[in-house]
């Protein structure tokens, strides 16, 4: 199995024909810039499709799209809507800070004069609303403020402080 | 113009490697300007190897051109294993088989015209001598003639041809692109050019 037998010499003579096959003159002058293009081109391909893929697995939303651009009145209503809906956000995001500076500021000077004249009284009821108030309302902790061993229970004012987990 | 010098052994990525690496690594990080100095490099040997797989311009350069966009997606996966001409090489000859296997039954030729230098290459004028039996065939006639014995081989045995014999790799090379041992290159070769021979045998002088 020697390539070089004699009898090969020949063919290979004919297959040097092939070398001097060349295409068109200037044919490689534009070639890698061709690749090139072509490479831009399928990249900036590849992010269009991205959003036609979108549109394709969510069609309401291509539909949704065309109506605002093609009807003035859609585009304006959901710019209302939008608005509201921050407006509402807006509000109920203030409300849970109103009732937990309410609870921790009584309204009524009676209510303080209450709390503080009859504290072992009133330590039960408050104890239990603070737990079954916690999973809706901010976390209370009803403790005596640094008098835990030089005065008498009854005599500690509660306090309450905010936590924060 | 000649496409490939058909040296055998000749190194086919000549160019210093490091200079390459630092190309091929700006390419990797999305340089266009990098991997067109690449294709620049390579676009001769890589269309010439198509082409001569595929006898038809149009082919080659779509084919040509679709390995250098693939290979650049293909970057990033790029090891470094080999060196980026025999990992380029790779991915224009499987795509070339994997066209010419689906066009199986549809060959279309269509030729380069050959350059100047064809009537006066040593080894053409050796080739129609006296001794041919079909010497006044002139050399259009011989490529066609060439050109359909070369689409008759089966792909591997075509690729090894123009590779080795008209390209000029040698036969490590060939082995490397192939992903096959250089057992196999070598009797590839001799069964191919057997079968070159047989079919072409009233071109070929009788010595």
């Amino acid at each position: 199995m020697n390539e070089n037998q004699p009898n090969f010499e020949s063919l290979r003579h004919l297959l040097a024909l092939k070398r001097h096959e060349v295409p068109p003159p200037g044919y490689f002058n534009n070639f890698s810039r061709q690749v090139i293009m072509r490479i831009r081109a399928g990249e900036a391909e590849a992010s269009a499709s991205l959003s036609e893929r979108l549109f394709a697995k969510m069609p309401w939303l291509l539909k949704s799209l065309q109506a605002l651009e093609t009807k003035p009145v859609y585009a304006g209503g959901f710019a209302s809507a939008i608005c509201l809906l921050l407006l509402f956000g807006a509000v109920i995001a203030q409300r849970p800070e109103s009732s937990s500076q309410a609870f921790l500021q009584p309204a009524t000077p009676e209510a303080t004069s209450f709390a503080s004249a009859t504290p072992t009284a009133l330590t039960p009821p408050v104890n239990q609303m603070l737990i079954a108030d916690n999973s809706t309302n901010p976390v209370f902790n009803l403790q005596a403020s640094s008098t835990l061993f030089s005065q008498a229970p009854s005599q500690v004012p509660f306090s309450a402080q905010p936590v924060s987990y | 113009m000649i496409m490939a010098e058909p040296v055998a052994g000749n190194d086919p990525a000549p160019s210093a490697p490091t200079d390459e690496n630092l190309l091929v690594q700006r390419a990797r990080r999305g340089d266009l300007e990098a991997y067109d100095e690449l294709v620049q490099r390579y676009q001769e040997r890589i269309y010439a190897t198509v082409y001569h797989m595929t006898s038809n311009h149009e082919d080659a350069n779509d084919l040509a051109q679709e390995s250098f966009i693939k290979a650049f997606q293909a970057l990033k996966s790029f090891k470094g294993g080999s060196s980026f001409y025999t990992w380029l090489y790779r991915i224009a000859v499987n795509k070339t088989i994997n066209f010419l296997k689906q066009r199986k039954n549809r060959i279309h030729m269509s030729l380069n015209d050959l350059d100047f230098n064809a009537e006066h290459d040593p080894d053409l004028i050796a080739l129609v001598s006296d001794k041919t039996p079909r010497r006044e065939a002139g050399l259009a006639e011989l490529q066609e003639k060439l050109n359909t014995a070369l689409l008759k081989l089966s792909e591997p045995h075509r690729l090894v041809v123009v590779l080795h014999d008209v390209q000029g790799l040698s036969h490590e090379e060939i082995a490397k692109v192939m992903n096959c041992n250089i057992g196999t290159v070598r009797s590839r070769l001799f069964y191919a050019r057997q079968q070159l021979q047989a079919w072409l045998s009233e071109y070929l002088n009788a010595t």
